[in-house]
């Protein structure tokens, strides 16, 4: 948008009319000075009028003890999201198919109850930008590459799983034939079906 | 009377029974033929029998049969499965969690012996062996031999120290192995770092660790940082 001359003009002289309005006297402001003095000083928590009493949030233990864990739990996500961190690109992989993080809540999933089974929520994560497909497989699905696969967001495939409590082997399957190990876990030693998976071991464990 | 209708259900229920313990799990019907379906039946009901821990064998059926192995191989996999179940269960004890059993079960396969199995137990008394145990395997897998990987595990144990720390020495050996590190050395240092920091953690070991009595000098790598794992849980 663009201001003719005459514009400006006005405005500088509109500006300098309302800067003009609200200058004082020395007297002026001595005079408000002394009457403003000579008012009463407000007294915390003397009546209706007065200020009120400040408030401690934290005084009360138990919101003291919500806000901090809320910070902490905060913190504790700003954290597990900056470990993730970039991704790199697997060696050696002729696609960009590359390693995953797999977050597992269960370190601090409490213990079963005798008489139930205790399950955890799991995150599963692989990052593949150009797959087509891709699944979980493990002992909880019985391997099956049709059973669970992954959501894609961005070429972030992930899903959040309920596994129950104990050590379980699991592998990803990328577009239905291509099982990798999760980069990111611990591996289990090769076995007689070839193919490399991953270990995962869920709170409360059995 | 009561005796005569007492005996008829203790036959029932001894027939129930012994159905139940015959009957072929549907998953292997479904995935298996049915001579290998048979097959693999059989060995879990022997398992059954002998109280060892019958799900880890259905699983590494499925896993087979999931892979396209040769249903001789599924058969011979899950024979030698429940075989290693029952060494692990005698070198930890009867008492011990299928979990236990099935990663000790792993590790034995990869070469690692069952004596270092009996020392964990001892070193952890009362406390679960399913992280030391895989912590264990992954490091075998990586590449470290397995008397020095169960010799570092075990050392870690004998100090006391829990699974995070296990958990954060196999996530820095892992990090050390990809920057070009050889496996025993970086496992070496991160066992020996963590066991002489008490509650410290490792610095990251940067550049390739050559081998050696040097490298293997306590405290190169340790630095006095938290002992957490950067991720809880893996």
């Amino acid at each position: 948008m663009k201001h003719s001359r005459g514009d400006e003009e006005l405005a500088r002289a509109a500006g300098a009319a309302l800067r003009d309005g609200v200058r004082s006297t020395a007297a002026a402001r001595s005079r408000i000075m002394h009457a403003v003095r000579a008012e009463p000083r407000p007294v915390r928590g003397a009546g209706p009028e007065a200020i009120p009493p400040r408030r401690d949030f934290w005084r009360s233990p138990a919101l003291g003890l919500l806000a901090a864990a809320s910070i902490a739990a905060f913190a504790a996500l700003v954290h597990a999201r900056r470990v993730e961190g970039p991704i790199a690109q697997v060696p050696g992989q002729p696609a960009p198919i590359q390693p995953a993080r797999t977050r597992a809540v269960a370190a601090t999933a409490p213990a079963a109850v005798p008489g139930t089974i205790a399950v955890t929520r799991v995150q599963f994560v692989y990052v593949a930008p150009r797959a087509k497909q891709v699944s979980v497989v493990g002992d909880f699905n019985d391997w099956d590459p049709g059973a669970t696969p992954l959501e894609v967001h961005g070429g972030v495939w992930s899903r959040e799983l309920e596994v129950a409590a104990g050590r379980h082997d699991y592998a990803f399957v990328i577009d239905g034939t291509r099982w990798v190990a999760d980069p990111s876990a611990p591996r289990a030693p090769a076995d007689e079906f070839g193919g490399e998976h991953s270990v995962i071991v869920v709170g409360g464990e059995r | 009377m009561i005796r005569h209708a007492s005996k008829g259900l203790a036959a029932v229920l001894a027939l129930g029974a012994v159905k139940a313990a015959g009957a072929q799990d549907m998953r292997l019907s479904r995935q298996l033929d049915a001579a290998t379906a048979a097959r693999v039946s059989a060995i879990v009901d022997h398992a059954r029998a002998v109280s060892l821990p019958t799900e880890p064998l259905i699983d590494k059926a499925l896993e087979g049969s999931r892979k396209g192995a040769q249903p001789a191989r599924i058969v011979e996999a899950v024979s030698a499965l429940a075989a290693r179940l029952d060494s692990t269960r005698a070198a930890l004890g009867a008492a011990s969690s299928e979990s236990e059993l099935v990663a000790g079960a792993s590790v034995l396969q990869a070469g690692v012996r069952s004596g270092v199995l009996r020392d964990l137990r001892v070193a952890r008394a009362g406390k679960s062996l399913a992280v030391p145990l895989v912590v264990l395997g992954d490091l075998v897998s990586r590449g470290v031999p397995s008397d020095t990987a169960g010799a570092l595990v075990l050392l870690v144990a004998r100090e006391g120290l829990g699974d995070e720390t296990l958990l954060a020495i196999q996530r820095d050996v892992q990090r050390d192995v990809r920057e070009g590190a050889h496996p025993a050395a970086a496992a070496a240092i991160r066992a020996r770092g963590a066991v002489s920091g008490g509650g410290t953690r490792l610095r990251p070991v940067r550049g390739p660790v050559t081998a050696g009595a040097s490298s293997l000098a306590p405290g190169v790598a340790s630095h006095p940082t938290s002992t957490k794992p950067l991720i809880t849980g893996y």
